[in-house]
């Protein structure tokens, strides 16, 4: 028998990007980044002013691509990838490394044509820690706490004596370059271990129970 | 009235916002109480206050409500399961579903509204609803982020938007303040785009309710039209009459003409000046009239700028001839008098002094020029007095300099 078209490997690929998303986050990442090279850092109100707007922009482009890669970790279909007979596991890792490394070549490229690893590190940072909530409570979850977090960067990450306090750190523009570093590796590994683990199962009860006996009894 | 309040239980059961109440709440008290007292621009003052809390609901809780809209309008208005389960009318679903998030979510914005009025009554020792206006627009404009997710969520559906949600009010802040308040045509509908007054009036001023009002109007208008075009649509898909027509129900026309109107009155009528009016009483005079300041709360106010002056006054030997009076901005005043500002914070006697310093070295410096009165022994007790207080010696002295220097 002829083998159909509709059940190659390209179609596979192509079903596996649609289903987790892919084209709309890279999109979303490289128009983030765009916007992040027109709008003018520098915006000044009496309670909204200088750095305090540098850290909310920066947080707020890298807060939305990070959220969409997690999203990208999250939305899969357990009971699919438990079924298939083909390597999940490499399509998700080489998902999750395409959509990181589109983040970090957009995102990291600074207006001045720079490499600016600080927008690099924001990024991942941002994108470990919402998979991680969007993994224990949801994607909503994840949504809020980083839009709290952004509030909370805004309004009191930076006070008065120029100080940025200790919880704003990792998504401020001129972090100390050794501690930089080191939240860059942590959150990388996080964000790259959080993709290669098998997503949660259902919180449906039939298709949990269903995944469960499959994981028990794969089939041949 | 028994049946609206069955509905908003019901709708509050059903709801999923309870966690983002919490954390609205939990996130809200803590940025109200982390903020120090002694540099804070609103802790004291009622209507600085409401301000502040207008800000922090329309970015910070809006940032939340348009997540729980958007998920509300992505998962729970779902055709297979609520519309074909129940009896009840697509617009019947988005009405409770709206009302019992609402009713967690405003609940949780009046803890921390609640919260933060109480921390400026403890500090001012006194209490007053003259934010009342402000407060209400807070939640106005947090209803409407609600009402934008809302709206998306219906639209696309799909789990990256709650990302794109979550930042909406910054974005839309940065997009009013970088762009829209710059241009000098635009910048009263930046007032609609991100829709909270964020000036600092300090006691001399208050909120002018009515425009408050009008642009609270706008804000929950919008809303209305924004629901309504979410459940008209559902409406739509659902719909299995042919021949049903098209037409906007009451539900999305009437809000929307007046959100219409309102905005264009915000839009074309009201500058940045409208929305506060000189304080009526509470200005007071002391030590027959040379410093007058508004009333604030215990501690501070008149007694602070008195004992300022008499600070200085203590520290110079032969100041008769000055004579100078001081008046705090805002106040009814005649022209002979120095208007002083006082800065954010906490006003302190060192920091009323401080404000006093250069105005009495620069007249000084200009008698001595004037008459040739030395003045040497004065501007020392000055220079020491600033130090002492901590205010910029430099700018006093380049001042004194200039002065000295035209004499010759």
């Amino acid at each position: 028998m002829a083998a159909d078209s509709r059940y190659g490997e390209l179609s596979l690929i192509r079903s596996w990007l649609a289903r987790h998303s892919v084209l709309p986050v890279v999109g979303a990442t490289l128009a983030l980044a765009a916007i992040g090279q027109i709008v003018p850092l520098v915006v000044w109100t009496p309670q909204f002013s200088g750095a305090e707007a540098s850290i909310t922009l920066r947080t707020g482009a890298a807060a939305v691509a990070g959220g969409c890669y997690a999203a990208l970790v999250l939305t899969q279909d357990p009971i699919a990838e438990i079924r298939s007979t083909r390597n999940v596991r490499l399509l998700r890792w080489a998902t999750a490394f395409t959509v990181l490394g589109v983040g970090i070549a957009s995102l990291g490229l600074g207006p001045s044509a720079a490499w600016d690893w600080s927008a690099v590190r924001t990024y991942m940072f941002v994108a470990a820690v919402t998979s991680l909530i969007a993994r224990a409570a949801g994607l909503t979850a994840a949504a809020a706490v980083l839009g709290a977090y952004i509030g909370a960067c805004l309004f009191a990450g930076v006070p008065q004596t120029g100080a940025v306090r200790w919880w704003a750190v990792p998504v401020q523009p001129a972090t100390e370059p050794s501690i930089g570093i080191m939240i860059l590796m942590v959150a990388a590994s996080a964000a790259v271990m959080l993709a290669h683990r098998t997503p949660p199962l259902p919180s449906d009860h039939r298709a949990r129970r269903m995944a469960l006996d499959l994981r028990r009894h794969p089939r041949p | 009235m028994n049946r609206v309040i069955h509905e908003a239980r019901l709708g509050a059961e059903l709801s999923g916002a309870r966690y983002a109440a919490v954390a609205v709440s939990i996130i809200g008290c803590i940025l109200v109480f982390v903020e120090p007292t002694a540099a804070s621009r609103w802790v004291g003052f009622f209507q600085d206050t409401g301000m502040y809390l207008s800000v922090l609901s329309f970015a910070i809780a809006g940032s939340l409500y348009a997540v729980v809209g958007y998920h509300t309008a992505a998962t729970h208005l779902n055709l297979a399961t609520e519309l074909q389960r129940t009896v009840r009318s697509p617009r019947s679903i988005v009405g409770l579903r709206m009302t019992g998030d609402l009713a967690w979510l405003l609940g949780a914005l009046l803890i921390v509204h609640g919260a933060a009025y109480t921390r400026t009554a403890l500090h001012s020792e006194s209490f007053s609803v003259m934010g009342w206006s402000l407060t209400l627009l807070g939640l106005s404009s947090a209803t409407l982020c609600y009402a934008y997710g809302m709206l998306a969520g219906s639209l696309f559906r799909r789990a990256p938007g709650l990302f794109f949600m979550a930042v909406l009010p910054y974005a839309l802040t940065l997009y009013a303040n970088a762009f829209l308040s710059q241009d000098l045509t635009m910048q009263h509908v930046a007032r609609l785009v991100a829709p909270y007054i964020d000036q600092s009036w300090g006691p001399g001023l208050v909120p002018n309710h009515g425009a408050i009002l009008l642009l609270a109007a706008y804000c929950l208008s919008f809303a209305l039209a924004l629901v309504g075009i979410v459940s008209w649509r559902l409406s739509l898909m659902t719909s299995h009459a042919p021949s049903t027509p098209a037409r906007p129900p009451h539900s999305v026309v009437l809000p929307l003409a007046i959100a219409v109107l309102s905005g264009a009155i915000v839009a074309g009528g009201l500058s940045a000046d409208d929305y506060y009016r000189p304080r009526a009483d509470g200005y007071a005079c002391a030590l027959d009239g040379r410093v007058c300041a508004w009333e604030r709360h215990s501690g501070e106010g008149i007694a602070t700028w008195t004992t300022a002056y008499e600070l200085v006054q203590e520290v110079l030997t032969d100041v008769d001839h000055l004579e100078l009076r001081f008046a705090e901005v805002g106040g009814p005043t005649g022209s002979d008098y120095i208007i002083l500002s006082a800065p954010p914070g906490t006003l302190t006697v060192s920091r009323a002094a401080a404000l006093m310093i250069p105005e009495y070295t620069s007249r000084i410096a200009s008698h001595a020029c004037r008459t040739g009165y030395e003045a040497e022994a004065n501007l020392q007790l000055l220079d020491v007095l600033s130090h002492a207080l901590g205010s910029d010696v430099a700018s006093v002295h380049g001042e004194v300099g200039r002065i000295l220097d035209g004499c010759r």
